[in-house]
């Protein structure tokens, strides 16, 4: 596991009614994870969290959703991969880091491939691991180097 | 242990971060519970934390997960497995940034998170402890534990029991 410089808690509420199968939820737009690398992410699930930080009530399993992640040049970079699969406690604890790239966070998404494993309002739990571009050059030994 | 890493450092320093307030109140939700000055930490690089926290078992119990530390020494009690699933830390970087924004509690302290089974007890063990790699020089004394607003069953004097490693 490389070291983690940053991190931030990104929230991705399901909406106020219960997704359909195949629906993409993109996920909303955090000022501070703007010009960022991603370095890796973890998910949660109500195992580890019982509540959001803002008051809303977290997914009680993953196995019916993936991640996808965007670059800045629209490629996907992480394609549709199992969010269970991100949860530290089934991976035996660690983390999945990435080769550092500048992510787009506003094109990237959630996908609900079985909308019966969630309800609405759940929210899915990102901890998102990143360094900032201004600081990509004097971290980026840490990680190797960017694309 | 059946994963682990190891994290390689010059020192290591548990730190207890008191759940309440100057007056003797007691943890409730929505307040922020900042750090104790730590000056050990002053231009020192962190490498690692994690956490501690006690055993939890439901009474009469249906379930155990098990922790890594019990204290008796302090007033108020240690944080337990289950009630670290309500509290999200936010550290500061040493030049005032916001370094780890909500960082999940649990997530310090990774174990099977099934919560339920029935008797005979299923037990969870710290069997798979990691050494979250956090890295960098922080500011204990901006940074603050938050429990969110909803519920939150223990109303007591509480604390949460941090292990950093550091060089």
């Amino acid at each position: 596991m490389k070291p983690i410089l940053r991190s931030y808690l990104a929230e991705v509420n399901l909406g106020t009614t219960t997704p359909g199968n195949g629906q993409n939820i993109n996920i909303q737009d955090y000022p501070q994870l703007r010009e960022v690398y991603i370095t890796g992410v973890e998910v949660f699930d109500s195992g580890e969290l019982s509540i959001s930080p803002s008051g809303k009530a977290v997914v009680t399993q993953l196995k019916g959703l993936t991640l996808t992640l965007m670059d800045k040049f629209n490629m996907e970079m992480i394609y549709q991969y199992p969010c269970f699969d991100l949860n530290p406690t089934n991976v035996g604890g660690f983390y999945r880091d990435f080769k550092p790239f500048f992510l787009q966070l506003t094109k990237s998404y959630i996908s609900v491939l079985d909308a019966t494993t969630v309800a609405a309002n759940q929210s899915v739990m990102l901890n998102i691991f990143y360094i900032t571009a201004k600081d990509f050059e004097k971290y980026k030994n840490l990680y190797g180097p960017g694309k | 242990m059946d994963q682990g890493n190891n994290i390689e450092c010059l020192k290591t320093f548990r730190v207890n971060i008191p759940l309440n307030s100057t007056t003797g109140g007691k943890l409730a939700n929505g307040i922020k519970y900042y750090f104790p000055e730590l000056p050990i930490f002053k231009g020192k690089n962190i490498v690692g934390i994690d956490l501690n926290a006690s055993s939890f078992s439901t009474s009469p119990g249906s379930y155990i997960v098990n922790g890594d530390l019990e204290d008796k020494t302090q007033v108020g009690t240690l944080i337990n497995m289950e009630e670290a699933r309500n509290i999200y830390l936010t550290i500061y970087s040493e030049d005032g940034q916001e370094k780890h924004s909500n960082l999940p509690l649990r997530s310090l302290f990774m174990v099977a998170s099934a919560i339920g089974g029935f008797f005979p007890y299923e037990t969870y063990t710290a069997g798979k402890r990691v050494v979250k790699p956090l890295y960098g020089k922080i500011n204990p004394r901006k940074s603050y534990a938050f429990l969110p607003v909803g519920t939150f069953a223990v109303k007591d004097l509480k604390y949460i029991s941090l292990n950093f490693y550091y060089n």
